[in-house]
């Protein structure tokens, strides 16, 4: 046997132990798809248009405000379209002077004049995408906090897609089972806000009663609420037992957001019931601390996302501490305590997929496709003995390294093991031999030609190459688009499908051959082959 | 030796590559034609809506199921028996429309919450107002929480870690029998749980009829995003694959050749898809790839041997030439789909039924990649040579 051939064998040998290293213990190294696993797998699209709003809508106050001051304010603001702000009934004499206010004060926006007396600021589109794209960025740094601190083992949370679908969140949550939960704890943006409540002329705060429409709340203004006042739903449940939602008049402004919140955690009423306690910021206790003086008596709402969770009356000056009442269980009282901890997500979030699959699917998905496989895999091998004898041997040795080789690049490179993945390695055991018989046939026509077993094998796997080579490339070509435009789970299958044909080529170019060699080696002067 | 065929020497190229060609037209119009006529049955992948997968402990009564699911205003629903009929299986598919998207609040977690709580049946119903838990819905951290102010004390201590214990003991139990405990007496068997936590258990939990194995909600952006996605991929490796044979063969009707046999095979296994009204997912969507990158295997093995020849035989006419070649690789063109086809037929059979409309859609390709290397790919290069000479052929 020459040095050339034994360092091949040994190269060989090596690349087999590294491999068995790699994927040793499998259960640890194999990493499951959700799909196998069980667990949650969601994308969301975080809604961007509700951060621009948000910008807009900040904007407007503070030019009502810079305006104001110098006594320019204009007869109308309102936000036109998405992301301008349209000021209309402005004072012609001193609109030079207006202008250069915006310019030097809001200068991401663009000022244009459309018609005397109106002025219109466009939000400039490179700040309007970084917006955008904060907002993503972090919705997904609170995604994250909430997830880690609900505790998911090895949770999965990626920003996807570009251009215009860059905002869209993976979360995937291996194990999770009851999605409505997770839902709600990753997709509410769990803003908390304190409201006034704001009680109609000529009614006592201790006496007003929510009412069941929001054209109820506005009667009890005459007709329509003040400017600085909105109308806000609550949730409860009726006497007998339904869902319904009453209606309260508050404060358009919130003194006291989530912001400002240092701290919040699970706790207890006086009465035992579940309740949210929080601690402010110093800063934010001050405030609060004035505000429940100056309305001692009154009712304070809090408001979540839009929603008043409860409304009680201010019986003593609340500084940094203070509770969250309203009809929590445990389980609710800590997730919202989880969310206020994380902060508020900047904007709204909207389900685009979500998939749960359960352990017992997965275990079931994952025994069906082993079986599978090793029926695929016994019938060829039994077909390769049967058909080549001894060198069915060579292709079967070449089939094991070849699963080998593509469960350890799977586990090197941390991919997810999927069921079309598992497809994916079905078909790699069928695809694994053609090589083999691509070279064992050019073999047997060498051979039927009158070669020597050294010739025929060797002009073998050199005719058979080019062949071997562009069949080959041609799978990648295909497995490539699969795996740039491929989602989810068929990613896997392009994986396993791509990781397997290259394999195959080391495979059955190389260890083939070698086993080919070394029988040449020690029996030089061989005169058949089995094949 | 043994080998399927002894020195193959067919007239495959004469006047006999017409009728096969032909069939081959046929079968694409009759592919293209059901797939326009029949259309796909796509999944929620594409079309968008929410599944459900539900296992029964009993034979399940989908004409019962059915009108439950009406009355709860679900809209547009199918129910589709899964697997063997002795798995008790089904998938339930509610579309996306607008008035279920208004009637469920819009999300899809609504959708499938309300599916389920439709087919329970008033038993059920009864024994969740009276506190007890469904053993077959319950998740293992409820039932922890459950159960640790319920263990009896004395022999099970009633410890948070004993009830954690117990709750996983039952949830495995359950994942190993396909997500369902069956009978009452089961829980006695279950290894860990002892006799006193199986009373506390067999009294105050029911063993509801069936349980949700998983639920796919796919909203309606999604699907459009997917038709784009797989259109590309199409393209992109129909065009690849082109200029690689193209590159290879150094002549651009080579390439074309073999790439019309890849559309037939994909074309057809495509219409296979549509004809047997198998769901269309993103899985078949991987096969057509996987059959557009495999099925020219056969293809180049052959058009290697013609160029091959080519260089040896100069003087030889270029059909007969073609047709030597098929003959010569006529055993390994059909032993290299032979066990690739066995791979996919094991998925077919034993696969279960996600693999089940993939595999299928391989089976066809695989076949097909076969028969169009020789009838199609081949045909055409020496119809080309015949009808215009050898300047588009000729290496």
């Amino acid at each position: 046997m020459n040095l050339e051939l034994r360092w091949r064998i040994l190269m060989i040998l090596g690349s087999t132990a590294l491999c068995v290293w790699a994927i040793y213990p499998p259960a640890e190294k194999i990493h499951l798809g959700l799909d196998l696993k069980g667990g949650i797998h969601m994308v969301m699209r975080v809604k961007t248009d509700d951060a621009v709003k948000a910008e807009v809508d900040l904007t407007q106050e503070r030019i009502r405000s810079a305006l104001g001051e110098k006594g320019l304010a204009p007869a109308k603001i309102a936000a036109e379209g998405l992301d301008a702000i349209a000021l209309e009934g402005l004072d012609t004499a001193r609109i030079g002077e207006i202008r250069d206010l915006l310019t030097q004060q809001f200068g991401h926006y663009v000022l244009s004049s459309p018609a005397s007396g109106r002025l219109l600021l466009q939000l400039r589109p490179n700040e309007e995408s970084s917006i955008r794209d904060a907002a993503v960025r972090q919705a997904l740094e609170t995604i994250r906090t909430r997830v880690d601190k609900f505790g998911v083992a090895e949770p999965t949370i990626q920003r996807q897609g570009s251009g215009a679908a860059a905002d869209r969140v993976l979360i995937q949550l291996p194990g999770v089972e009851n999605p409505e939960r997770v839902k709600d704890l990753i997709g509410s943006p769990a803003f908390l806000e304190w409201k006034l409540v704001k009680v109609p002329p000529g009614v006592l705060a201790d006496q007003f009663r929510p009412m069941a429409s929001p054209e109820a709340v506005a009667q009890m203004f005459g007709g329509k609420a003040p400017d600085d006042v909105e109308i806000l739903p609550q949730d409860i449940s009726s006497a007998d037992g339904r869902q319904v939602q009453a209606f309260w008049p508050v404060t358009k402004s919130s003194p006291i957001t989530g912001n400002d919140l240092k701290n919040s955690r699970r706790s207890q009423n006086r009465f035992g019931e579940a309740a949210v306690e929080f601690t402010l910021s110093a800063d934010a206790g001050r405030r609060f601390q004035e505000l429940t003086r100056k309305y001692q008596g009154q009712l304070l709402a809090i408001v979540l996302d839009r929603k008043i969770i409860s409304a009680p009356r201010i019986n003593a000056v609340i500084a940094e501490q203070g509770i969250i009442e309203g009809s929590f269980s445990l389980e609710s009282a800590e997730d919202l305590s989880l969310k206020l901890r994380s902060g508020a997500l900047p904007a709204g979030m909207e389900i685009l997929e979500e998939r749960t699959v359960g352990p017992s699917l997965g275990a079931d998905s994952v025994r069906q496709g082993v079986v599978a496989s090793l029926v695929g895999s016994i019938i060829i091998v039994l077909f390769m003995l049967v058909y080549y004898h001894g060198s069915g041997v060579n292709a079967t040795v070449a089939l094991v390294l070849n699963l080998l080789i593509l469960l350890a690049a799977m586990a090197y490179f941390h991919s997810t093991l999927t069921l079309p993945g598992i497809a994916g390695f079905a078909l790699t055991v069928g695809m694994a031999v053609d090589a083999n018989v691509l070279v064992f046939e050019r073999i047997r026509e060498e051979l039927r030609h009158g070669r020597t077993v050294r010739a025929a094998i060797h002009a073998g796997f050199d005719r058979a190459f080019p062949t071997i080579i562009d069949s080959h490339f041609t799978v990648i070509i295909a497995g490539f688009f699969l795996y740039a435009y491929g989602t989810g789970a068929v990613k896997g299958f392009a994986v396993t499908l791509n990781v397997g044909i290259v394999a195959n080529l080391f495979t059955a170019l190389v260890v083939s051959r070698a086993i080919f060699d070394s029988e040449l080696a020690l029996n030089p002067k061989k005169e058949t082959l089995s094949i | 030796m043994l080998q399927v065929f002894h020195n193959a020497n067919f007239d495959l190229m004469g006047r006999v590559k017409w009728p096969f060609l032909i069939v081959s037209v046929v079968v694409m119009v009759l592919a293209v034609g059901t797939m326009l006529t029949r259309g796909f049955n796509y999944g929620i992948d594409f079309a968008g809506g929410t599944a459900v997968r539900v296992k029964f402990r009993e034979r399940p009564r989908v004409e019962e199921m059915r009108a439950a699911l009406e009355r709860s205003g679900l809209g547009d629903i199918s129910i589709q028996n899964l697997g063997d009929p002795q798995d008790h299986e089904v998938l339930i598919r509610v579309e996306l429309t607008q008035s279920v998207a208004a009637a469920a609040g819009s999300e899809g977690g609504e959708i499938s919450r309300k599916v389920v709580e439709s087919l329970q049946s008033p038993e059920w119903h009864q024994a969740q107002k009276a506190g007890k838990i469904d053993l077959n819905m319950i998740t293992e951290n409820d039932l922890k929480e459950w159960l640790s102010g319920r263990l009896p004390a004395g022999a099970d201590a009633a410890s948070a870690a004993d009830a954690g214990a117990i709750a996983a003991a039952v949830v495995r139990y359950r994942t190993e029998h396909a997500g369902l405990i069956r009978a009452a007496s089961e829980i006695n068997s279950i290894p860990g749980v002892k006799p006193e936590s199986a009373r506390v258990l067999e009294e105050q939990s029911i063993l509801g009829p069936f349980t949700v194995r998983s639920v796919d909600f796919i909203g309606p952006t999604a699907g459009k995003e997917l038709l784009r996605n797989t259109l590309f991929a199409v393209f992109g490796s129909v065009g690849g694959i082109l200029i690689y044979v193209w590159w290879r063969f150094k002549r651009w009707m080579w390439g074309l050749t073999a790439v019309v046999a890849l559309v037939h095979d994909v074309v057809i296994a495509a219409g296979a898809i549509a004809l047997t009204r198998k769901e269309f997912s993103v899985d078949i969507v991987a096969a057509l790839l996987t059959i557009l990158g495999y099925s020219i295997n056969d293809t180049i093995v052959v058009f290697d041997r013609i160029r091959e020849n080519l260089r040896i035989y100069r003087d030889v006419e270029f059909p007969t030439l073609v047709n030597a070649s098929i003959n010569q690789t006529l055993s390994r063109t059909i032993l290299t789909s032979f066990t690739v086809f066995i791979a996919v037929t094991a998925l077919f059979l034993y696969g279960g039924d996600k693999l089940n409309p993939m595999s299928f859609c391989l089976m066809v390709g695989v076949v097909f990649g076969t028969y169009s290397s020789v009838f199609v790919a081949a045909a055409l290069l020496v119809i080309v040579y015949q009808r215009f000479g050898s300047k588009y052929v000729k290496i």
